[in-house]
């Protein structure tokens, strides 16, 4: 479904990611581990055209699309729901959400979405006519998700959604995960939480200093030496 | 001083407040999509009451009449200006993007000078200078036509404005552009498209105000300069920069509280109310009465 091959980006002059490959099958969840720094974001930013491309090819359901406009990834079905959240503050619940849609005419879509999302995060609806900014940061993660589905993804592209969340939260943040998941969602994940991440994972890869270090099916990575000295802390 | 006097000073600047209140949407407007602060925005308002003196000198058009045109054509010029001048520099800091701005009013004072000469000029449309005349306090209030279509006018569009920001797409991607240009994009809103239409608009509604007022004013090159730019200036901070609803109640309170000041202060030192209030919200309360942005 998305398929990345030697992938560079970075910030004007600064290049940040160096030859990233990947893959992404259709209604897999794939994560992205690595520490801070890494370029995780900035892999996400390049998926979705924001960052400045240095080469390297991005395929979406077998089109080229890393030549496209931000615009024209979205309309394609490439859609990221960004680390922090980066809502609209000052606009209620059901307006976050309708922006999410802004590409999709057709109302009764639209409306078909709002009450997915709504079925999938029931807070969401009891919340509509709520500020955004004013609702707890696990309840204005669930609207960024939401808005990133009103936009319809082919595949959906999640940076941190558990960042700064309570524990139980987190778990919460998880157990949607997976119900997306099991809608057939294809699905690329970035996580800190490493642990939780791999645990859920078909597959996962490891970034470190802009390229990829490992890779391997979730559990599978759980066993392995060099992640449990790096970032399970269980060695 | 007699009660109707008072009563008609005030009304006056009310009537006053709500072309105020127009011109600093379009300000505000601007701000709050683009973070630009537009130093050109009155001379929008100056080319649009010369644009509204051609149409009537050269066509027998009312400038009621011509206000749509002239608000479609400057539309287009400042889009043009944006496109040309502000957006390369949008990456650039703020400071430059001002300084176009600068440059760009500095550009459109002289070519009105060049083509429409320097000295003061009306729309000459003698029955909006006929007064509606009301008993009120013992005495008469008159207020001209032309100041009460322009209050009304000013007010209803402004008011459409505000609506459509909510209620239309290209108003919901301009309010999203504000309050989070980065997230917009990711949610497929060309946001340097809402950029262009933005400043567009909000020099159209400058050149929208200009013709409405153009049988009630005197016009010359540096007209809205003098008359209307510090005054937006202290509606937009004063309705917190970028809050559209702010803008338009703000217009209103500047209004009244110029006509209070010359009241009590002698027509003279109406100026100075706007330059106080402006001090005065600076100083104690430097994000406005609102909060937030395009809200
Ligand atoms: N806007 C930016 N301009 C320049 N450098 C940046 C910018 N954003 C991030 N970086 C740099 O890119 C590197 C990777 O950052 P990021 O992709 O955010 O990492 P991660 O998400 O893995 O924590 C870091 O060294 C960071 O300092
Ligand atoms: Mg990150």
């Amino acid at each position: 479904m998305l398929e990345i091959k030697n992938l560079s980006a970075g910030y004007g002059d600064l290049q940040i990611l160096w030859n990233v490959s990947l893959t992404v099958g259709e209604g897999e969840l794939v994560a992205i581990v690595g520490p801070n720094g890494a370029g995780k974001t900035t892999l996400m930013n390049a998926l979705s055209g924001m960052v400045d491309y240095k080469g390297g090819e991005i395929h979406l359901a077998g089109a080229p699309i890393h030549k496209l406009s931000p615009q024209a990834r979205v309309a394609r079905g490439l859609i990221q729901c960004p680390e922090g959240r980066r809502l609209f503050p000052e606009m209620t619940v059901a307006e976050n959400l309708r922006m999410g849609a802004y590409l999709c005419g057709d109302g009764a879509e639209v409306r078909r979405r709002h009450e997915m999302v709504e079925h999938l995060f029931p807070i969401l609806r009891e919340r509509r006519d709520q500020i955004a900014s004013s609702m707890s940061g696990g309840q204005q993660q669930m609207v960024a998700i939401g808005r990133a589905l009103m936009a319809g993804p082919k595949v959906l592209l999640l940076d941190e959604p558990s960042l700064g969340l309570a524990p139980i939260v987190v778990s919460e943040m998880f157990e949607a995960i997976d119900r997306i998941r099991n809608e057939g969602m294809t699905l690329m994940i970035v996580e800190q939480n490493v642990q939780q991440t791999l645990q859920v994972a078909d597959r996962a890869y490891v970034l470190e200093n802009g390229a990829i270090a490992l890779e391997g099916k979730g559990i599978e990575l759980l066993d392995n030496p060099h992640m449990k000295a790096a970032y399970l802390g269980t060695e | 001083m007699e009660l109707d006097l008072i009563a008609q000073i005030l009304l006056l600047g009310l009537l006053q407040g709500g072309v105020y209140a127009l011109v600093a949407c379009g300000l505000t407007l601007i701000y709050g999509v683009m973070k630009i602060v537009n130093f050109a925005h009155a001379e929008f308002l100056t080319l649009g009451m010369y644009l509204a003196l051609v149409a009537f000198e050269q066509f027998g058009l009312n400038p009621y009449v011509v206000a749509p045109v002239i608000f479609g054509l400057v539309c287009v010029l400042g889009a043009a200006f944006q496109h040309i001048t502000i957006r390369p520099a949008l990456k650039h800091p703020q400071i430059n993007q001002m300084l176009i701005t600068i440059g760009i009013s500095t550009l459109l004072v002289g070519l009105i000078q060049l083509v429409w000469g320097p000295n003061n000029q009306v729309v000459r449309l003698p029955w909006a200078r006929n007064t509606l005349d009301i008993e009120m306090f013992g005495g008469e209030i008159s207020l001209s036509y032309a100041r009460l279509i322009a209050f009304g006018v000013a007010i209803a569009i402004a008011a459409v404005a505000w609506w459509a920001l909510r209620h239309t797409r290209m108003g919901m991607g301009m309010r999203a552009a504000s309050q989070n240009p980065f997230a917009a994009q990711l949610m497929g809103i060309d946001v340097s498209r809402i950029n262009l239409v933005t400043f567009g608009v909000g020099a159209g509604l400058a050149a929208l105000a200009g013709a409405l007022i153009s049988p009630a004013f005197f016009m010359n090159p540096t007209f809205g300069k003098e008359y209307f730019l510090l005054t937006a200036f202290v509606i937009v901070v004063l309705g917190t920069m970028g809050n559209f609803a702010g803008a338009l109640i703000g217009g209103l309170v500047i209004g009244i509280a110029e006509a209070i000041g010359g009241l009590l202060l002698g027509p003279a030192m109406r100026p100075m109310v706007s330059l106080s209030v402006f001090v005065i919200v600076l100083l104690f309360l430097p994000r406005g009465i609102f909060k937030g942005r395009l809200t």
